[in-house]
């Protein structure tokens, strides 16, 4: 399981690379863009798939990272287990809070 | 997994503090900030959803210069914790591992992490009028 968390965090530190210079090219050009323009891209099928992707490997990322501390710095047992669990489900309200977000927006476009 | 016979890290204070265990520890601390910062995804989709009034209001709050120096101060541990983060994927490829390429290494991701930082802050003045 350990090897498993440690192989995933290292394809999620991977992929985050190409997502990190989308989003700041993204943003340096959203000056140029209207808000229709933005909704547009946001709820195009490419947009919402990189968004969910991008999230779904960001949040899986913070998880494991955060996992992996308080594992080396929180030594009594039981508190390891309950911030392990409070971080994981922050993180995965976090990554279902960001869908929901953009069916949202889709529907209202 | 957690598992109670796990060999834990000692305590931070019984190492000198030298390069590399300061790049070590920063690069989880920045890792730790950029959890919390990585809610800003949600929110402003959260507020992108009520209009372009409210997601106006949203940016607006960007204009305060406390959010100005913070917006910085993100970019540079967002900066230094991808680069530290391509060094620690190259060592786990066993590029670099030697004492002097370490601190090469090193010093390559504060430099970088800091002329990536400038070189952002200008093109976002330029594009945005942001910084």
């Amino acid at each position: 399981m350990a090897i498993k968390s440690w192989i995933v965090q290292r394809i999620t530190a991977v992929l985050i690379i190409p997502i990190v210079i989308y989003f700041f090219s993204y943003l340096m050009n959203m000056s140029t863009l209207s808000y229709t323009e933005i909704r547009n891209d946001i709820t195009s099928t490419p947009g919402m798939f990189v968004i969910i992707i991008s999230s779904l490997t960001i949040y899986l990322h913070s998880a494991l990272g955060l996992e992996v501390i308080i594992e080396d710095y929180i030594h009594p047992t039981g508190i390891q287990k309950i911030l392990v669990h409070i971080s994981n489900i922050f993180h995965l309200i976090l990554m279902l809070f960001t869908t929901s977000m953009l069916i949202i927006i889709s529907s209202t476009a | 997994m957690i598992n109670s016979k796990r060999p834990l890290s000692p305590h931070l204070q019984v190492y000198k503090p030298q390069l590399t265990s300061i790049l070590s520890i920063s690069h989880r601390i920045a890792g730790i900030l950029l959890s919390g910062v990585s809610i800003i995804l949600p929110i402003g989709l959260y507020f992108f959803s009520f209009g372009e009034n409210v997601f106006n209001d949203f940016l607006s709050f960007f204009n305060h210069y406390l959010f100005k120096i913070l917006l910085i101060f993100i970019i540079f541990i967002l900066s230094y914790h991808l680069l530290n983060g391509i060094r620690h994927l190259l060592w786990d490829l066993g590029i670099g591992l030697e004492m002097r390429e370490s601190y090469i290494s090193g010093y390559l991701v504060i430099f970088l992490s800091i002329a990536i930082t400038i070189i952002l802050i200008f093109t976002f003045q330029l594009q945005m009028g942001v910084l």
